[in-house]
């Protein structure tokens, strides 16, 4: 077999891998990127206003990796991803150990047609029930890569069979500030049921 | 004036983008294994590249920035992912067949490649570099480039059995 029979049957084994991402989701994270930036060069050359401005700035402009060990914004892997897939299904992975930018994950449910309320550092149930659809709008895939070592869990999210006036609850926490982990629960609901939400310290 | 130019610049960000996304992803995927995984480094790459297009435009392959880009952000991602739990739910466990169509035995060679000779081969073969632009990106000569390949092919070689030997009697 010569050289390059070996790197065009190389080549050709993942041929059929696609990005599916769409460019607007890209560009919606690149800009947040270049306002952090903008904010924490202004903090560089400015003086103590500044910095204040930028710690009640950024926990709604980026996402919060500071609040985790080892954390910075400058090496954030993207917090969540969103795929819109074949079957009109929507894949949401979520980096766990991230504190979310809930507005921006509530903006990216909502563009993929999926109402939801998203709180981070706190855990939401309903003082009623949990809809009975619940089984049919959630599942959850497991991916194992080929080693059999990296393991992946999204939750894939069927819009379709939401029914009307319902939305889903997004929890993402760590139980306490110490934790390693950070745990996130989801609960479909009725837009109109009251919720009680407990927080966790930060 | 100003408006016009981000505009020029969103339309050729987004032209980049549908052009080298496929690329830099099978690229990620070579050397990582993980489908997810990779689309969210080059997903965060291409962020990153769009963030500082101004420069990333100008480099020599932006591909390739993007691809180096995403390899890089893997070591903090991959402190994460350890600690990772699963979502909280009591939901049917759906297995993805996150394998098909790749040929896992050859891309587990491919990452147990030497760095540099991986390295290497990604850049040849999944985003189409010639040997200098390669030697440029990794700021090695033109020559190096050549012996990492040549290397890199042998040992993924013997990865390979020829359909045609399959099964013929000595």
């Amino acid at each position: 077999m010569s050289d390059d029979e070996v790197l065009d049957a190389l080549k050709q084994s993942l041929s059929g891998v696609r990005m599916e991402r769409p460019v607007e989701v890209i560009e919606r994270r690149g800009r947040a990127r270049r306002r952090g930036r903008k904010l924490l060069g202004l903090a560089a050359g400015g003086g103590v206003a500044v910095v204040a401005a930028l710690a009640l700035a950024l926990p709604t402009t980026t996402n919060r990796p500071g609040t985790f060990p080892d954390g910075g914004p400058s090496l954030t892997p993207a917090a969540f991803s969103l795929v819109k897939q074949q079957d009109q299904t929507v894949k949401l992975t979520l980096n766990y150990e991230q504190i979310l930018d809930p507005v921006a994950l509530e903006d990216a449910l909502a563009d993929a047609g999926i109402p939801a309320v998203v709180k981070t550092q706190a855990y939401c149930f309903p003082k009623k029930k949990e809809l009975p659809s619940t089984s049919k709008v959630f599942r959850t895939a497991e991916v194992t890569g080929p080693d059999g070592s990296a393991k992946e869990t999204a939750l894939v999210i069927d819009p379709a069979k939401m029914p009307k006036h319902s939305v889903i609850y997004f929890s993402i926490f760590k139980l306490s500030p110490d934790d390693k982990v950070g745990k996130v629960s989801r609960v479909l609901v009725a837009d109109d049921d009251p919720m009680v939400c407990r927080e966790f310290r930060r | 004036m100003r408006k016009a130019g981000v505009d020029r610049d969103r339309e050729e960000f987004a032209d980049f983008y549908q052009r080298s996304r496929d690329n830099c992803l099978r690229a990620v995927l070579a050397s990582t294994g993980s489908r997810a995984l990779a689309e969210d480094l080059v997903a965060e790459a291409f962020a990153r590249a769009w963030a500082s297009w101004h420069k990333v435009s100008r480099h020599p392959a932006p591909a390739a920035w993007v691809v180096r880009t995403a390899l890089n952000i893997r070591v903090s991602w991959w402190r994460r992912h350890r600690r990772e739990v699963p979502l909280d739910g009591h939901d049917q466990v759906e297995v993805a067949d996150e394998s098909a169509g790749m040929h896992d035995g050859l891309l587990a060679a491919v990452r147990r490649l030497p760095q540099r000779q991986r390295e290497v081969v990604v850049l040849r073969i999944w985003l189409d570099l010639d040997t200098n632009t390669v030697a440029q990106v990794l700021g090695i000569s033109a020559k190096t480039v050549a012996v990492h390949l040549s290397r890199a092919t042998a040992s993924l070689r013997t990865q390979f059995v020829p359909a045609a030997s399959q099964g013929v009697p000595s």
